[in-house]
């Protein structure tokens, strides 16, 4: 019986370390020979494929909502009389006839003609006030005409006959309205004072397309045991406006995740009896947006789609039991795994206008695994709330 | 050896090759013991070539060869390390006490055997013990490597050996177990 010293004890080993001659395998030099004929990918190859995938699922969107647009395209009435009932209100019918028949753009009216206008608009009654929506249109168009070169001096308010001649095109109007509330609108900032605040003219902007910015908090776990670590999520997406109560979105999540489970999970195919894990995911959805109330300033909505994780880095510490006792293993992976289309996207949210194209948004959301992810194919679940604004383009 | 050098500046592969057969099992002598698994080893080990073969044009023809790929393998080990080291909870250290182990049972032990044993520490102490006993680096040379101050450096590999007596033991124990 003799107690090992540290010399011994070094010694022993530095010997070992010294004698210990593994052999040659050749399957190491394949895997290294890949790696020698493996030129450096360009960050831009990296993300064609993702780049690809929110084109083509962005175009097919756009693709989509113009067949739709095209297929409830209103028809033009072709009779002169209606187009001329149209557009009562101005000052003589010739003149609204000739414009009602789209000989003359906005630029080609002699503004000065109408002048005589004005005092016309005191004949309208209450009932043509009836429709907020042609006042909001009335406006939109004195905003055209301005972006015309239309001199701003001479274009009163109100003025109806633009209303059917923006850039030339002739617009249909609805036979039902007859006339509009001047004192509704100024030439200078075409803003509508809408006295019944919640209806506005959000109806109108059925396909226009919308960026969105969020952020939100990230909760995930493996079979949604307990998290105690939380991540973060930043989310520039594109949406497009098929209907006034769909939408589609995509665009990119820059996701950090961390979880850890303290009971059995499957790693890889093992099975571990704990797990810590850290990845950074970019995170690219695919989303359908339902709106019920298109045409309220406070909207509810509610989405459904799918998400591809693009694993960036996977950062993994499990233990598994061994005969000896248990082991802890450590694994660290970048950007390896590319999961399509492998997690559910849950949300419901309302957002609220705060201008004429601004929105805030909040949006709870649940990302259900279809299947395992990353490099230990893990049921990676996530939840949170995205918070941020939506910039609605024209 | 100097052709085969010449043949790695040009990129030529089958002096690559030949390079890479050459010194693999070397490589991956050392790649083991810093390493969990051999599986991750022969990872470090052909991330340690590619390293070679990128700055083979730094490589001093005066000096060693076998020298200057030790020290490549041995950063990249560390760099390995450095990875595993961030999620990795350091296994509290019993005290060892009073280990004692048959003088011939250690004989018995494979070169292999040992380098597992040494496989199955802490990361931070697998890299302190390699750096320190076999690889002969001071501890403030360890600390400066391994970012830790030579103090932690000494308390990690007092607690490396105390690890592997334990170890010893066990293997001891099994072994005379089996025996009998």
């Amino acid at each position: 019986m003799k107690k090992l010293t540290d010399r011994e004890l070094d010694d022993l080993f530095k010997s070992a370390a010294e004698g210990y001659q593994p052999s040659f395998d050749s399957a190491d030099w394949e895997a290294m020979n890949h790696k020698l004929n493996e030129k450096p990918a360009s960050t831009w190859k990296k993300w064609t494929p993702f780049m690809a995938l929110s084109l083509a699922v962005f175009f097919t969107g756009v693709w989509v909502g113009t067949r739709l647009m095209d297929s409830h395209q209103p028809v033009l009435p072709k009779e002169k009389p209606d187009s001329g009932k149209a557009v009562t209100g101005l000052a003589n019918q010739e003149e609204a006839n000739a414009i009602a028949n789209n000989k003359a753009t906005a630029q080609e009216v002699p503004l000065r003609q109408l002048d005589g206008m004005r005092n016309q608009n005191k004949q309208l009654t209450k009932k043509e006030k009836d429709s907020d929506l042609l006042s909001v249109r009335m406006a939109e168009d004195m905003a055209l005409i301005k972006e015309n070169r239309v001199d701003e001096s001479i274009v009163y308010p109100g003025e109806v006959p633009f209303w059917g001649l923006v850039n030339g095109q002739e617009k249909n109007v609805p036979d039902s309205v007859s006339g509009f509330e001047r004192a509704d609108v100024t030439p200078d900032t075409a803003v509508i004072r809408d006295e019944r605040e919640e209806v506005v003219k959000r109806t109108d902007r059925v396909h226009s397309l919308s960026v969105r910015l969020l952020a939100a908090p990230d909760f995930s776990s493996i079979n949604f045991y307990p998290t105690k670590e939380m991540g973060s999520n930043y989310s520039i997406q594109l949406e497009y406006q098929l209907h006034p109560r769909l939408s589609v979105s995509t665009g990119a999540i820059l996701s950090s995740k961390k979880y850890s489970s303290d009971k059995e999970v499957i790693y890889s195919g093992y099975r571990a009896n704990d797990l810590i894990g850290s990845c950074r995911v970019m995170d690219v959805p695919v989303q359908l947006y339902y709106y019920l109330q298109p045409d309220k300033k406070t909207n509810f909505f509610a989405g459904l789609g799918a998400s591809s994780y693009l694993m960036l880095k996977e950062e993994y510490t499990y233990s598994i039991q061994q005969a000896y006792g248990s082991r802890q293993y450590t694994r660290q992976v970048e950007r390896k795994n590319n999961e399509w289309f492998k997690v559910l996207n849950l949300s419901a949210g309302v957002q609220r206008a705060i201008g004429e194209r601004w929105h805030l948004q909040a949006e709870p959301f649940v990302k259900v695994p279809l299947s395992g992810v990353g490099e230990g194919d893990v049921l990676l679940s996530s939840w949170g709330v995205f918070m941020g604004f939506k910039y609605q383009f024209r | 050896m100097y052709l085969l050098i010449q043949g790695c500046k040009r990129k030529d592969r089958e002096s690559q090759r030949l390079l890479y057969q050459h010194y693999y099992s070397y490589a991956l002598s050392i790649c083991a013991r810093y390493s969990t698994t051999n599986a991750i080893a022969r990872e470090v080990v052909n991330d340690g070539f590619m390293k070679v073969f990128a700055k083979i044009h730094q490589y001093n023809p005066e000096s060693s060869f076998k020298a200057w790929l030790r020290k490549i393998m041995i950063h990249t080990a560390i760099d390995q390390y450095r990875k595993e080291l961030k999620h990795m909870n350091q296994a509290s250290v019993e005290s060892a006490h009073g280990v004692f182990i048959q003088p011939r049972a250690v004989s018995d032990i494979s070169h292999e055997e040992l380098i597992g044993l040494v496989q199955r520490l802490s990361p931070a102490y697998r890299a302190v013990f390699n750096l320190y006993v076999i690889d002969g680096y001071t501890h403030e040379e360890v600390g400066k490597a391994l970012g830790i101050s030579p103090g932690t450096s000494k308390s990690n590999l007092l607690k490396a050996r105390e690890n592997l007596r334990r170890m010893l033991e066990d293997l001891n124990r099994v072994r005379y177990e089996k025996v009998n």
